[in-house]
């Protein structure tokens, strides 16, 4: 049933995949090779990849690599034997473990990495690797693997540590380690399939108990077999009535305690009905009831239901800032460097932080070059140099050597936990109202005119007709179709974003986005790609040991080029370099004296590159020793397509604006490219992101917004409609009512009519619902429904319009090119 | 014609059955994952490389 939907997440490696044809490519990671790295026949991009492969061979899991073409993941940075040494703390590991014996514990691990069938094979296979792995199962859906170890053989750590080495690093947060890990199993899925069934099972049975008296038109020859039928009907209905229809029930409910009539409530006083007067008519006698059409209907409602629910199981909307900090720091405990959990870190401990390791809470730095990338935390994105003494904030990322700092603040009352409470207590959505339920609304009155006329018509002329009459009015004129309509409509819509990579919260989001008028853009990440895979190298050969010395001066430069061009470069050995003396020309460039070799990196003037352009601020040239060697090419800045969305939105009428963290630097190049098209604004914090989306609201605007990391969250929130745009799945993303894959940014116009063309859809089957309802409110008035036209109309008009939903949804999509 | 009343005590009876055989299904857990037995299935069981 509705396998069709079996959508899989392919976020992010598909693109990868194409940008690596031209060059050799590894054969375990399928990255190029800049330095090959030979085994046997076999060529690897780095020696990372290479143990990976030589493990896996020996184990003899290379089937592996047979599976999908280059599926393994590519372990960045040097792998560090302490970094998991927190999962030797007995707290930690009962927090983590679902399940523990003497000798077998079941441990679940969320592997965003987890991307094709290999990843399944090697993931299951993991007790051949390690005996001490009992078995493992993933699910490639929840992008989760259930592992059973023995832990008299091994470890926490060791199983943690085996998946990270072969590049499946768990994702262990703080978030995971707070929610106790229980993780949500969903327990709705299987009570929603159990009613499904019986629901199923029960309408099946009471259609084909129903059929005899139809074909015989009522008067079953034999005595006693109709009123066993009948009996027999009466007793399968029980259990839809009580268990199949209780969400309706209970949404119903919920909704009347609120004051709201919203659409469950007539379908409620449907449902009473045919099921009150079918057991009225069993009980007294006098006829055989509509137990089919009855039944029939709550088991397409709960079908239509379970298709608009089915969701992203693998992705996570309501992150906080928990799932952005890692649980283990480095701590410096009896003049010993020891991993311990964040938890446990206490106020004015010393804590170590090596390349691209996060603060874990406010400090003070007390040894080491630090230079702070707080990007995800403001928005800028420029490094920013901390001289000892001086205050760090949590969210930073590390960018260079080891250092030291010491804990001024519990993480608790860190800066940016405050900041995400004032932000996420401020930005919180006020439910919007489905335009569904106005309809239904108009549905209900005219609904009861109806009824009431019917009323009034045969207390006058017939009071014999009088009770038929009108309940049959209402058993027919049910708006269930216009809910299946709904359902199945936005269920489809979910899908077809889901394909397109637009991954929707819930379904609720179409209407959102449909009303929209202004949209928001984030710069930094959001416009911008944060992939490193953007930049080359193009000119003479750099050896290995140039390389490390061009790294390690582009990492002590705070311009956006040298950060990009120092983050595309590999980390190797890293030989203890000391640079003797460091300069930065602002606008220019940097120079820098390592082991008696000059190095510059700038401007083309600036390295003494004769025939070099300045292509407007994307080319990093190099010089040792006064010798030009070549430039770093940072290519393609911004997102593929963009100024032709902005173009395009913009000639649409949408508002368009730009909210940047980082200083106006492009400033002159967007307006270049946009114009007053767009509303430029720099130097935002985000708070100032936050007040800027509620002054627009204030004004009447519609909002969606579009950002990425946690300086963006507040904003996300209080906007009608808060996208997160994202490079890979296994990235953070704030807290959001949609995720978006950054390479399909360009769609967004596409995206913006689909949701648009909803309102259309649904109008069409209501219309077609209407017709249906004309018919049999025809019959009802004259009180001549009967059960067999009830049987006939009620399915034929259900199934009609969940094919007419479904065949919309497909359509449109295709004409806006999704 | 009594058999008829037999006939739909046994047609339930076996309808039953199916429903008991599903409701057994989704409890075991073989509805919580669609897609990753499907490609478990196809890896092949092979023996460990002789030395």
């Amino acid at each position: 049933m509705l396998s069709s939907a079996n959508v899989y997440l392919d976020f992010n490696f598909t693109n990868y995949q194409m940008a690596k044809q031209t060059s050799i490519s590894c054969y375990h990671c399928g990255d190029p090779c800049p330095e090959q790295i030979l085994h046997e026949d076999k060529v690897f991009c780095c020696t990372g990849c290479k143990q990976v492969y030589l493990l896996l061979d020996e184990n003899n899991l290379c089937t592996y690599y047979d599976i999908d073409k280059n599926p393994g993941i590519k372990v960045k940075g040097k792998f560090r034997s302490d970094r998991f040494a927190y999962l030797d703390d007995k707290e930690v590991v009962t927090k983590l473990i679902q399940f523990e014996s003497p000798d077998y514990v079941n441990v679940t691990f969320s592997l965003p990495q987890m991307h094709c069938s290999s990843c399944i094979y090697l993931l299951e296979n993991l007790h051949r690797i390690e005996s001490g792995v009992i078995s493992s199962t993933s699910s490639f859906q929840r992008k989760e693997v259930l592992v059973s170890y023995n832990p008299k053989q091994i470890s926490l750590r060791k199983v943690v540590e085996l998946l990270a080495f072969i590049g499946y690093e768990p994702n262990i947060t703080l978030q995971e380690f707070r929610s106790n890990n229980t993780r949500k199993k969903d327990p709705d899925r299987r009570s929603k399939l159990f009613k499904i069934g019986i629901t199923g099972f029960c309408f099946g049975n009471i259609m084909m108990l129903s059929l005899p008296d139809y074909l015989a038109g009522g008067h079953i020859a034999e005595s006693g077999l109709s009123e066993t039928f009948v009996w027999l009907s009466f007793f399968l209905s029980l259990p839809v009535l009580f268990y199949g229809a209780s969400d309706i029930f209970n949404q119903a409910w919920a909704g009347l305690r609120r004051g709201d009539l919203n659409i469950d409530v007539p379908i409620v006083l449907a449902i009473l009905m045919t099921f009150g007067r079918s057991y009225y008519e069993i009980f007294t006698g006098t006829g055989t009831g509509f137990l089919d059409s009855g039944t029939g209907i709550i088991f397409f409602m709960i079908i239509g239901r379970w298709f608009q629910g089915m969701t992203y199981d693998s992705l996570e909307f309501e992150r906080d800032y928990h799932a952005y900090f890692p649980l283990g720091v480095t701590a410096i405990r009896n003049g010993r460097e020891c991993n311990i959990p964040l938890t446990k870190l206490l106020n004015g401990e010393t804590v170590v932080l090596r390349n691209d390791e996060m603060i874990p809470a406010d400090a003070i730095l007390k040894e080491g070059e630090a230079l702070i990338d707080y990007s995800f935390v403001s928005g800028e994105n420029r490094t920013v140099p901390v001289l000892v003494g001086q205050i760090m904030y949590a969210g930073g990322k590390q960018t260079g050597g080891r250092i030291e700092l010491q804990i001024i603040k519990e993480p608790s009352q860190s800066y940016i936990t405050e900041l995400w409470n004032k932000l996420s207590l401020k930005g919180r959505k006020h439910e919007k109202e489905s335009f569904v339920h106005p309809w239904s609304r108009y549905f209900t009155i005219v609904l009861l005119s109806i009824a009431t006329l019917t009323f009034t018509y045969w207390s006058i002329y017939d009071t014999s007709k009088l009770f038929p009459a009108v309940t049959a009015v209402l058993i027919v004129a049910c708006p269930c179709s216009l809910l299946l309509t709904a359902t199945f409509s936005f269920g489809g819509m979910v899908r077809h974003f889901g394909k397109n990579k637009l991954y929707l919260k819930n379904a609720s989001v179409i209407e959102s986005i449909s009303t929209i008028d202004t949209i928001v853009f984030d710069k930094t990440g959001t416009l911008t790609e944060s992939d490193i895979s953007s930049v080359h190298y193009e000119g003479d050969e750099l050896s290995g040991n140039e390389k490390n010395m061009v790294r390690k001066v582009a990492a002590q430069s705070s311009h956006t080029l040298s950060k990009l061009v120092y983050a595309s470069m590999p980390e190797e050995m890293e030989k203890e370099i000391v640079t003797e003396s460091f300069e930065e020309i602002s606008g220019k460039g940097v120079s820098a004296i390592i082991n008696q070799q000059q190095i510059k990196l700038g401007s083309s003037s600036y390295a003494g590159y004769s025939n070099g352009v300045d292509s407007e601020g994307s080319r990093v040239y190099v010089n040792i020793n006064n010798k030009s060697k070549g430039f770093f090419e940072v290519g393609n800045k911004y997102r593929d397509g963009f100024e032709e969305l902005i173009k395009t939105l913009s000639e649409e009428g949408y508002d368009l604006h730009l909210l940047s963290g980082d200083n106006d630097a492009e400033k002159l190049r967007l307006s270049m490219m946009f114009g007053d098209r767009m509303k430029l604004n720099f130097n935002v914090n985000p708070s100032e992101k936050l007040s800027y989306i509620e002054e627009l609201q204030s004004k009447g605007a519609i909002v969606m917004m579009l950002g990425d990391g946690i300086n963006d969250s507040g904003a996300l929130l209080q906007s009608d409609v808060g996208i997160a745009v994202n490079d890979h799945s296994s990235r953070f993303t704030p807290a959001c009512d949609a995720i978006l894959q950054g390479t399909n940014l360009k769609k967004l116009k596409a995206f913006i009519n689909y949701a648009k063309s909803a309102k259309g859809m649904i109008a069409t089957g209501f219309v077609v619902s209407i017709l249906y309802n004309i018919i049999g409110l025809s019959f009802a008035v004259q009180g001549l429904l009967s059960p067999l036209v009830a049987a006939i109309l009620m399915p034929a008009s259900s199934i009609t319009l969940v094919l007419l939903a479904t065949a919309l949804a497909s359509w449109k999509a295709r004409q806006q090119g999704l | 014609m009594s058999a008829l009343f037999l006939l739909i005590g046994i047609s339930i009876l076996v309808a039953g059955g199916f429903l008991v055989a599903f409701l057994w299904s989704v409890k075991s857990g073989q509805y919580d994952d669609d897609y990753t037995p499907s490609v478990r299935m196809l890896f092949d069981n092979e023996t460990k490389k002789e030395a």
